[in-house]
């Protein structure tokens, strides 16, 4: 080919056609999904779910006066962060709002603007982990009218909230990576029920030491049992550095792992939303 | 001097178990101040070219570029100077008309001020003005094509790529679309659309190329020869 006669970009009548820096994109895309997203039904859906494990296990369990005794006295404390991590599931509407995008063509419009791919996965997975914080928030409030006093009190609930922001991010970005491999309504949807694995795959209902072997196991190597435990320990028996360590390292662990996995996919297979 | 060149380039979309040749060693080039009309019947591979040269889709083999960027190797910064309108319009439900503009035009990194005055000027443009309040998602099927063609203009790209353009507008809003994008055209912007519909390149194009089957059929001909071999509907269907 022949050299070309345009070097860049024309710059018209004192527009810029430089695109703006990450950190402006990611706030512009992310205030179109958060609006997107707040106007969705799963929102509510999800935030339901979440109030159902806290009200049903109570009400199935609470009254076992061994249980009970796990959680000193209030079983409120013990169940709240089952509820919180099935909240979590609100970080699936990340990867519904993609296909979403997909299917509208909007998408498409997107990849070709001078956006970032980054920019855009932070986007999504950004106001979806925001959305878990705000159902966390409600299923605290809801479990403090019910009767949880957490031990640690507004700081332990803060830190709480932190977890459960830190835990969303990774599973936005999971629930981002089946959207763009899927790019199915329904799949993504029924991806989200990974949650259920989990969180029965820890100390959901009783402490660790009360389960059995194999079940230890599984525990040993699922994320969702040391945030469970560092939620638990803020709620019951106060400040424990140690606890705290370990279920932000698996948070964390949980969102990069999952945030490269989405970063991964999004740049290798979205380049062609080929038809 | 071109401002669109592609040199052999092929692609072909797996489907099931074998592979469905869309385009075929197509070479084509369109000038600065030029617009080319890409004419062809379904699945000739119309939209595959304009997907491609808007980085969407990679060429099996061959290369094109877009003022002199590679679409592959440089795709970024061939999207800061290509606008857009693909055959399906591109956008989200729950944005009301002029804050969409407004999020894009920062997107394109105009400063706030210089993009609410662009998005008046878009939206007079585009006749959006009674709906520049509306959600995407209550406007009727024209608008949404109007407001579509606007994005692709909104940030003055050198390289415009449209796709079907103007399919679902009204007549009237068609020639007022014609008429704005001849006068793109004279101010030295390069275009390049497909389309099924003569009308519209008769009153657009200084080029047609046909494509037939993923190559191109015959280029540089005269829009009255295209009809001399489509017979006198405006309309392609078939060759």
């Amino acid at each position: 080919m022949t050299s070309l006669s345009l070097p860049e970009p024309r710059s018209l009548s004192g527009f810029p056609v430089h695109p703006p820096s990450w950190l402006l994109q990611v706030n512009l895309l992310t205030r179109r999904v958060m609006v997107e997203s707040l106007r969705s039904p799963v929102l509510i859906l999800n935030l339901l779910l979440a109030l159902l494990f806290l009200v049903v296990y109570d009400g199935t369990v609470g009254g076992v006066p061994l249980l009970v005794s796990f959680a000193g006295g209030n079983y409120y404390n013990f169940i709240l962060p089952a509820a919180i991590l099935a909240a979590s599931v609100g970080g699936g509407a990340a990867g519904l709002l993609l296909v979403s995008d997909i299917r509208s063509g909007y998408l498409s419009r997107q990849l070709t603007m001078p956006i970032r791919r980054s920019a855009l996965v932070a986007s999504l997975v950004l106001t979806s982990a925001f959305q878990v914080v705000l159902q966390a928030t409600i299923v605290i409030l809801v479990g403090i009218a019910l009767g949880a006093d957490p031990r640690t009190g507004l700081l332990g609930i803060a830190c709480v909230l932190a977890l459960a922001f830190v835990w969303g991010l990774g599973f936005a970005a999971y629930s981002v990576t089946v959207a763009i491999v899927t790019r199915d309504m329904q799949m993504t949807s029924a991806a989200n029920l990974i949650f259920i694995p989990l969180i029965f795959l820890s100390p959901l209902l009783v402490p660790y030491e009360y389960l059995k072997p194999w079940m230890q196991t599984a525990a040993d190597f699922n994320p969702a049992r040391y945030v469970t435990e560092g939620m638990r320990s803020l709620l019951i028996e106060g400040w424990d550095g140690q606890m705290l360590i370990d279920a932000l390292a698996a948070s964390l662990a949980f969102g990069l792992v999952m945030g490269a996995v989405a970063l991964a996919v999004i740049r290798s297979r979205l380049l062609g939303i080929d038809r | 001097m071109a401002a669109i060149e592609i040199d052999r380039i092929s692609k072909a979309y797996a489907r099931g178990p074998g592979v469905v040749p869309a385009l075929s060693e197509l070479s084509l080039e369109v000038d600065e101040g030029q617009a080319l009309a890409l004419l062809g019947p379904n699945g000739a591979g119309k939209s595959t070219v304009v997907r491609i040269l808007s980085t969407l889709t990679r060429p099996d083999t061959g290369r094109a570029s877009i003022a002199g960027f590679d679409v592959v190797g440089k795709a970024a910064q061939v999207r800061t100077c290509i606008g857009v309108a693909l055959q399906e319009v591109g956008l989200y439900p729950a944005g009301r008309v002029r804050q969409v503009l407004l999020r894009h035009a920062q997107l394109f990194g105009l400063s706030r001020p210089a993009a609410a005055r662009r998005c008046d000027e878009i939206i007079e443009l585009a006749g959006l003005a009674k709906s520049s309040g509306q959600r995407v998602n209550r406007l009727s099927g024209g608008t949404r094509r109007r407001l579509d063609l606007g994005l692709a203009l909104l940030h003055r790209p050198p390289v415009l790529l449209l796709d079907e353009p103007t399919s679902s507008l009204d007549p009237f809003s068609r020639r007022e679309f014609w008429r704005e994008l001849a006068r793109l055209r004279d101010e030295g912007t390069c275009i390049l659309f497909a389309s099924q519909n003569i009308d519209e390149a008769e009153q657009l194009a200084d080029r047609v190329a046909v494509l037939v089957d993923g190559a191109v059929w015959r280029s540089d001909i005269p829009v009255a020869a295209v009809r001399d071999v489509w017979g006198s509907d405006d309309v392609l269907v078939a060759p």
